[in-house]
């Protein structure tokens, strides 16, 4: 990155100054690195090519991905640009809203305010990847019994957290499912389906249980 | 026919016209050609611009709408299959591209701006009705509640109806026999007598030639096999499993990614931006000055931000930085106060003599009541990918209007529209925000600077200050009761009037009314918010009735239903509620109940909601909806919508308010834009009359009536008349908020 990139050359600060006067905020968000730190990172790949972090190794839905980024860059942006995979959705970046939400090592987690640094070694599940082999997830079918989604944003969040609840909990009670759901904002006001979805969805699970049957689940 | 005006024609909702006009799918002169490259393969049989069929006789609906979550796709698809008495298995669809043929962007933006007339060829075609359709249909904007109304029923049921008119008679050509003997099951043409079959693909290519009725018979509602049944919809699966692919899910090689700061202060510009403080990051590639706003260009979108967060940027004055929410309501009541000191006040309606029966009144009532700014906040933030390359400018993004954000691109940009092409995916809410083109155009004017494609995603933050938002207003009610409890006269006065007109109209029988309004302007943009003015003058009305009954000592159910004699479909609506509420059944102590009935988009709503009062918490513990939208083409879509129209209304009545501090919307996400989560959703049952009215709207219709019918039952629970929303801003902790209500 050289000055002469910019398209627009204007009279300011120092950068000293500003860095001096913004670190104490940097460091907040960062927790891990310092900006003189960071800038370590920005090491020139062979090939010329600019490199923007360091390397780590992901491991999403069971695949290891080697991915060059800046650690700490939230999960979520590394898996929505760098792994490729847009089921886990942005919506507030603050933890708010559980569009993001994805599993690590089996516990939902919001992505937007995990440093990628700190999935490194754990089992990364998202969305794309709860899906059996054959067929879909209990969770899935009953979201399509029960014509839960309507414009469809928030349901990868939604699904992410009904299934860890229904894993720790098979036969969760209505304030259970209120405890689970209630990080998960639906602005379409899909959330009486989705009570109905998880206990459709439980009852399939423990039925097929039951019955000796694969779960899906 | 008088020029159409400009409010009227980005009303969202003066379409209950009481007329159908057949006729409109199947306009003089054969389109399909102009767009047969774009919708359809060389296998394929296109026959007007909504239908065509593939050798293997499925059948594709080809729909100009946007699915933001209301199923249009498919509920669009069951009337067209219906009337060709298609084969729901065999039935596809697709969304029509942004091209002119299934949108004149072009005539409706001139006639828009006052520049042309439609010309005359066009009003005579269908007596002036084609306006109607035009909204719907030529804008190609999905909104207003319109797509059933008007593209549904002048556009798909048409299309499907004469598409198989032609399918017979080729069948009955080939066949030798009179196409009155033959009939279209399942997508199969059948001849009874010589037991002859065979699959509408057969003959597409035959059926293409002829020329198709442009006012088919359509089908009567008990000849229905498809519509007003739930079939699944289409849109569902791929939203389970991550692959439905939303605006922001937009991929392209070498693509890097922005994101903008405008000023915080509405129509203001950028003074300087100092770019020392960034030099040092890591993947920034450009900041862009835009005027009104500043971008920053990076290989992510998080290095976009953190730079974007970091950058010195200072904006001109515009003179509103001193602009408090307090002052924006201080205009609003010195406004209202000064056209009637003056004499100019704006007649909505108006009827009989309200002064001569508030004078001989046996008792006056009066309040008034105010609402927030809104923001939309759907749950996707504003996105737009852009590419230009090869002179063309391609798009990827979620809009309620694809042709429309394609022409304003162009405008921007100063291209031809052929030249831009748009690209649209699903939409993470819509609700009104995403009929306004302001992210798309910034995101192709970021893409003129840089030669690779761009993805510029809004941060929450900046979605929610730079939203266009609903309006805040301030309504005053005056009544006249008679000595019955009666009311002989409605005075209402309310500030800053959109869209639609009848929004403050009320359905009782009073005998002398007036109703008129005060402009009063402010530097707040103004946007289509979920049901628009009915969002906001169903609360006033809604509740003013409730407060007169309270007056009256009437029931409120009850007092309603007596002045509903005049409003049958109202009445009917209303009475099932109660019905289905038990209304009058006692409750436990801190619940109460509450009632409302409006009318919106040609669909008749009436909700009860019950609600419990927990340490001054309220809690909707359930809602019972009826709803009569004519006939209901998809009743559980009707109900998903009832449903989600509810919550989105009761969000916004329990905890929403964009207010303005220093000329600035002074909240910023989530946890200052506070959303009814899973714990606060309450148990919702719909129940829907099919009247046989003409044909209404569903995604809005669910919205206006939930706030009124929830302050009633805090008033009911409390004692508290809450007259100004959000309710968040009252306290109902204290024990001495009055008597409890008779009702």
């Amino acid at each position: 990155m050289r000055a002469g990139h910019f398209s627009l050359k204007l009279p300011g600060l120092s950068a000293s100054t500003i860095i001096m006067t913004r670190l104490p905020r940097i460091l907040v968000w960062s927790n891990v690195l310092s900006i003189n730190r960071a800038a370590q990172f920005r090491r020139v790949l062979p090939g010329g090519k600019q490199r923007i972090g360091k390397m780590i190794n992901l491991k999403i839905n069971g695949e290891t991905h080697e991915l060059d980024v800046d650690p700490t860059t939230p999960l979520l942006w590394v898996i929505r640009e760098q792994a490729g995979l847009t089921g886990t959705k942005f919506g507030c970046g603050i933890a708010q809203c559980g569009a993001c939400t994805v599993h690590l090592d089996g516990s939902p987690v919001r992505s937007c305010v995990v440093p990628a640094q700190a999935a490194v070694g754990k089992d990364i599940m998202t969305i794309e990847g709860i899906k059996p082999g054959h067929g879909l997830h209990a969770v899935q079918q009953a979201w399509i019994d029960e014509q839960v989604p309507q414009c469809g944003y928030c349901q990868s969040g939604q699904i992410m957290s009904a299934v860890a609840l229904l894993a720790a909990n098979p036969s969760p009670s209505d304030q259970d499912i209120d405890a689970a759901m209630s990080g998960i904002v639906c602005r379409c006001g899909t959330y009486p389906r989705i009570r109905r979805g998880i206990k459709r969805a439980a009852a399939a699970m423990s039925n097929a249980s039951n019955n000796g049957e694969k779960v899906n689940g | 026919m008088g020029k159409w005006t400009r409010r009227a024609f980005i009303s969202a909702g003066v379409l209950a016209g009481g007329v159908v006009v057949f006729g409109i799918a199947i306009r003089p002169g054969d389109r399909s050609d102009k767009v047969a490259g774009l919708i359809a393969n060389d296998e394929e049989t296109v026959f007007n611009v909504w239908v065509k069929i593939a050798p293997d006789n499925r059948v594709t609906a080809i729909i100009p709408h946007a699915d933001m979550g209301q199923g249009v796709h498919t509920t669009l698809a069951m009337m067209l299959a219906d009337e060709m008495d298609a084969d729901w298995d065999l039935i596809e669809f697709m969304e029509a591209p942004a091209h002119k043929e299934f949108a004149n962007y072009a005539l409706a933006k001139g006639y828009a701006a006052g520049d042309v007339d439609f010309p005359s060829w066009l009003v005579d075609t269908v007596d002036g009705f084609f306006l109607t359709a035009t909204k719907a249909m030529n804008l190609q904007i999905t909104g207003g509640s319109t797509s059933v109304p008007t593209t549904g029923q002048v556009g798909m049921r048409v299309a499907g109806a004469a598409t198989k008119a032609v399918l017979l008679q080729a069948a009955a050509n080939a066949w030798d026999v009179p196409a009155s003997e033959l009939k279209a099951q399942k997508s199969i043409i059948v001849h009874e007598a010589s037991s002859k079959r065979a699959p509408f693909a057969e003959f597409a290519r035959a059926a293409a030639e002829l020329s198709q009725p442009a006012k088919p018979s359509l089908k009567t509602p008990d000849e229905y096999t498809i519509m007003g049944t739930d079939v699944q919809r289409f849109d569902v699966p791929p939203k389970v499993d991550g692959s439905a692919k939303f605006g922001i899910d937009a991929q392209l090689p070498g693509m890097k990614y922005a994101t903008v700061k405008a000023s915080p202060v509405f129509g203001t510009l950028v003074k300087s931006i100092d770019n020392s403080s960034i030099q040092d990051m890591a993947g920034v590639r450009k900041v862009i000055n835009l005027g009104d706003a500043v971008a920053v260009v990076a290989d992510g979108y998080w290095q976009a931000k953190k730079a974007l967060d970091r950058l010195d940027v200072e904006f001109e004055q515009n003179g509103n930085e001193s602009v408090e929410q307090s002052d924006i309501f201080s205009q609003f009541a010195t406004d209202m106060d000064r056209v009637v000191a003056n004499g100019d006040e704006i007649t909505d309606f108006s009827q009989g003599d309200t002064n001569l029966a508030l004078t001989s009144a046996d008792a006056v009532v009066e309040a008034e009541y105010r609402v927030p700014y809104l923001a939309h906040a759907p749950m996707e933030p504003m996105n737009c990918t852009a590419w230009i390359h090869d002179d063309v400018c391609e798009l990827w993004t979620g809009t309620q209007n694809p042709l429309g954000f394609a022409a304003e691109v162009a405008d921007t940009l100063e291209m031809d529209i052929s030249k831009v092409q748009l690209h649209n995916g699903y939409l993470g809410g819509g609700f009104g925000r995403r009929a306004f083109a302001d992210y798309t155009i910034q995101a192709a004017r970021i893409a003129a600077e840089v030669p690779y494609p761009v993805k510029l995603i809004w941060s929450r933050e900046e979605d929610m200050r730079h939203d266009h938002y609903r309006q805040a207003s301030i309504s005053r009610f005056k009544a006249a009761l008679d000595s019955s409890g009666k009311p002989t006269a409605w005075v209402n006065q309310y500030v800053e009037k959109y869209d639609p007109e009848e929004a403050p109209h009320i359905p009782y029988s009073i005998d002398n009314q007036f109703i008129h309004y005060a402009e009063s302007k402010t530097h707040v943009p103004w946007g289509f918010w979920r049901s628009v003015d009915h969002s906001l003058h169903a609360f006033f009305t809604e509740s003013f009735i409730d407060e007169i009954a309270f007056r009256a000592g009437k029931d409120p159910y009850q007092y309603r239903h007596d002045l509903l004699e005049n409003a049958p479909r109202f009445r009917d609506v209303l009475d099932l509620a109660a019905e289905k509420s038990n209304w009058g059944e006692p409750l436990p102590e801190n619940w109460g109940r509450g009632i409302a009935v409006h009318k919106s988009f040609g669909t008749v709503v009436s909700q009860v909601v019950e609600v419990e009062i927990v340490d001054g918490q309220v809690f909707p513990r359930r809602a019972i909806c009826a709803v009569d939208a004519g006939f209901a083409m998809h009743p559980d879509g009707i109900k998903a919508q009832m449903e989600s129209g509810i919550i989105y209304g009761l969000t916004a009545a329990l905890y929403s308010d964009i207010s303005i501090r220093r000329g600035a919307v002074a909240q910023s996400n989530f946890h200052d834009y506070q959303m009814l989560r899973m714990d606060k959703s309450p148990e919702i049952e719909t129940y829907i009359i099919n009247s046989g009215a003409r044909v209404g709207g569903a995604g809005e219709p669910g919205t206006p009536a939930i706030a009124p019918a929830l302050v009633n039952a805090i008033f009911n629970a409390t004692g508290k008349r809450i007259r100004e929303l959000p309710v968040r801003l009252h306290d109902l902790t204290r024990e001495d908020l009055g008597s409890k209500d008779v009702a």
